[in-house]
């Protein structure tokens, strides 16, 4: 590959991501109204909005050319509050199913 | 046999100065984590909780994702130009656009609210105490990456490091807005 190749290839990239992204924001919109399921809508929610954290991640923070000791650091929150989050959601519908 | 994938780099050859900005994003992640667990608990505890979309303009918040996205994208042009030695100020200058732009439609929907039809005020009810907690703490680390993306506009090609580092803050704060949208604007009542 030639040096001058490199560059707009990586702009090829970055501009897919975006557009990616854009379509994934417009899916988040569509999905809400679909007559489906409640739990449906709000799955198919999250896991857009993981795929977009993840696609700017890797392709606009590049994170993945980053020490593996800051990717660490990075990723930590990441996968620490969804986790205290389901923690405390669960212990609270625990406890509104416990007091009926 | 698979390409050979690019080594990240070392962290003793990382500047100082990438370094301290992702531990103080990690530090600062855990902030917004706290809010949107409040939120989350809350939500979950209420016997009653409005439907976003009776209050909240949804199609308005998602013109201010896609500037938001759109903003992440020109500052990742504008490191990569400095990186290459090539003047940045072009995509610094979207950026700054981008990120105003998204900021002055969040004030429109603050004004909106807070002097529409229906007025929803700091104190009305949990949910709206909660949105503007949650929407008016992003909506400062947007105004925070402005200023800095606006000192790097002014210095221009001689802070190409800084423009990396201020990418990354930039970045932070659009992917701090992804669970945002999804919680506070479509997650769905019914």
């Amino acid at each position: 590959m030639s040096s001058s190749a490199q560059p707009r290839e990586r702009t090829g990239r970055l501009v897919g991501a975006l557009m990616a992204l854009l379509a994934l924001t417009a899916l988040e919109v569509a999905v809400v109204g679909l007559p489906v399921d409640r739990a449906a809508r709000i799955t198919a929610l999250v896991g857009l909005g993981m795929t977009k954290a993840l696609l700017l991640l890797v392709a606009f923070m590049r994170l993945g050319r980053e020490p593996r000791a800051l990717r660490f650091t990075a990723l930590a929150p990441l996968f620490l509050a969804p986790g205290f989050a389901v923690a405390l959601l669960l212990e609270a519908a625990f406890r509104a199913v416990t007091q009926r | 046999m698979s390409a050979p994938v690019p080594s990240a780099a070392r962290l003793e050859e990382t500047p100082a100065g990438r370094i301290g900005m992702w531990m103080f994003l990690a530090t600062d992640a855990m902030g917004f984590a706290g809010l949107l667990v409040a939120y989350g608990v809350l939500r979950v505890h209420a016997d009653d909780w409005p439907d976003a979309h009776e209050r909240l303009e949804v199609m308005w918040a998602a013109v201010m994702t896609a500037a938001l996205v759109t903003s992440s994208f020109t500052m990742t042009l504008a490191a990569r130009a400095a990186r290459d030695g090539r003047d940045p100020t072009g995509w610094l200058g979207a950026t700054l656009a981008l990120g105003g732009a998204f900021l002055a439609i969040q004030g429109l929907e603050y004004h909106h609210l807070l002097t529409g039809p229906r007025v929803m005020g700091l104190s009305t009810d949990t949910f709206s105490g909660t949105f503007y907690a949650i929407t008016g703490y992003h909506g400062l680390h947007v105004l925070a990456g402005l200023a800095l993306v606006a000192w790097l506009f002014v210095a221009g090609r001689s802070r190409a490091r800084a423009v990396e580092v201020v990418a990354i803050f930039w970045h932070f704060v659009d992917l701090a807005w992804i669970p945002i949208f999804s919680l506070l604007y479509l997650l769905p009542v019914t």
